[in-house]
């Protein structure tokens, strides 16, 4: 008879042991449901765990390289030569035209050049030079030199053929 | 007297070597203009292609012309051949690309090719370099009623080059002014 007792009461304080456990569990989940600004450093916590140690290795950088202004001309006679259409062709003379201060700019192009004394082509203006690729599809010509006005426009252009 | 008499001499020699050297053209840079001649009459042969092809625009035709037209030197003349006669005609440049911009066919191919030297540039008294370039065309017209005429013709080019000068944004730009001259037939083939 005493033995039972006494297993009885063992029995009531595991009962209340758990009981006891549970309801602690619940009070700190309400107490986290109240208060979000905990939650959330509870969380960045977290993720400061998760983040690995920041190296001494240097960030590996991708740099674009924009095309100079050279060798977007370049592009610009290229397209305009191997044009299938002529709309296309007058399409990119358009675009190419906006490199430049005016469609009159002067175009030399030197055809021979032994120490400082050139020798050039009759002088011809960038519309005319540009027309002159679209019609007869002769692209020789590279850009030498570009004169530019303070608004960062073409204003003069030396090609080498 | 002796004295002036030196004096003299050494002033003519001077003139002359000056003037010498002022005319003489070193073999590459000769070269690079006798490139140059060649590259303006391939230009004219793609002009006139343009100009004769029927899906040609209108405006663009006639903005091809002008820059043709710029090419020769001012009168020139183009000799026209025909197999049907043996009389050459000749007609001032702009004369010739509008009748053949005006072509009673349907299509128009022309294709010019072999173009080379047959008198290189030689220089002349006044400065003036002249020489001949031979080129052979193809003609080929078609009509969709069935009217079909083709031929190759030989044709040489008198060129001019002479050296001039002009003023670009405040500075004095010499260069090599190339022109044609007339282009006259020379034989007419099927």
């Amino acid at each position: 008879m005493k033995k039972t007792y006494s297993t009885n009461h063992m029995m009531l304080i595991l009962i209340a042991m758990v009981i006891g456990f549970s309801s602690c569990k619940n009070q700190k989940k309400l107490a986290d449901l109240s208060d979000p600004q905990e939650e959330k450093a509870e969380m960045e916590n977290e993720m400061e765990e998760e983040t690995p140690a920041p190296t001494d290795e240097p960030e590996e950088r991708v740099v674009v390289k924009e095309p100079t202004k050279e060798a977007k001309l370049n592009n610009y006679f290229a397209a305009i030569s191997k044009a299938s259409t002529t709309a296309s062709a007058n399409a990119s003379i358009q675009e190419a035209l906006t490199m430049f201060s005016n469609s009159e700019a002067p175009v030399l192009i030197v055809i021979y050049k032994e120490g400082g004394n050139p020798s050039y082509d009759e002088p011809t203006t960038i519309t005319k030079y540009l027309n002159y690729l679209k019609d007869t599809k002769n692209n020789k010509a590279r850009v030498e030199e570009v004169v530019y006005d303070s608004n960062g426009k073409i204003k003069e252009l030396v090609l080498r053929k | 007297m002796k004295n002036i008499k030196y004096i003299l001499l050494s002033l003519t020699l001077l003139f002359v070597l000056d003037s010498s050297a002022q005319n003489n053209v070193d073999p590459s840079r000769k070269q690079a203009i006798d490139s140059l001649a060649l590259e303006k009459v391939k230009d004219l042969s793609k002009y006139i292609s343009i100009i004769g092809n029927k899906d040609t625009q209108f405006s663009e035709a006639q903005r091809v012309m002008d820059r043709a037209e710029e090419l020769f030197a001012p009168d020139s003349e183009m000799g026209v051949s025909s197999l049907s006669q043996e009389e050459i005609n000749y007609y001032k440049v702009r004369e010739y690309f509008e009748r053949l911009m005006a072509l009673n066919y349907d299509k128009v191919t022309i294709k010019w090719y072999d173009i080379h030297y047959v008198s290189d540039l030689e220089q002349q008294p006044d400065g003036t370099y002249v020489g001949v370039i031979t080129i052979y065309q193809r003609f080929e017209g078609t009509s969709d009623d069935g009217l079909n005429y083709k031929d190759t013709t030989k044709k040489d080019i008198t060129i001019y080059v002479k050296k001039k000068e002009t003023q670009i944004a405040g500075r004095i730009i010499e260069f090599w002014d190339v022109l044609l001259g007339d282009i006259r037939v020379t034989e007419t083939s099927a």
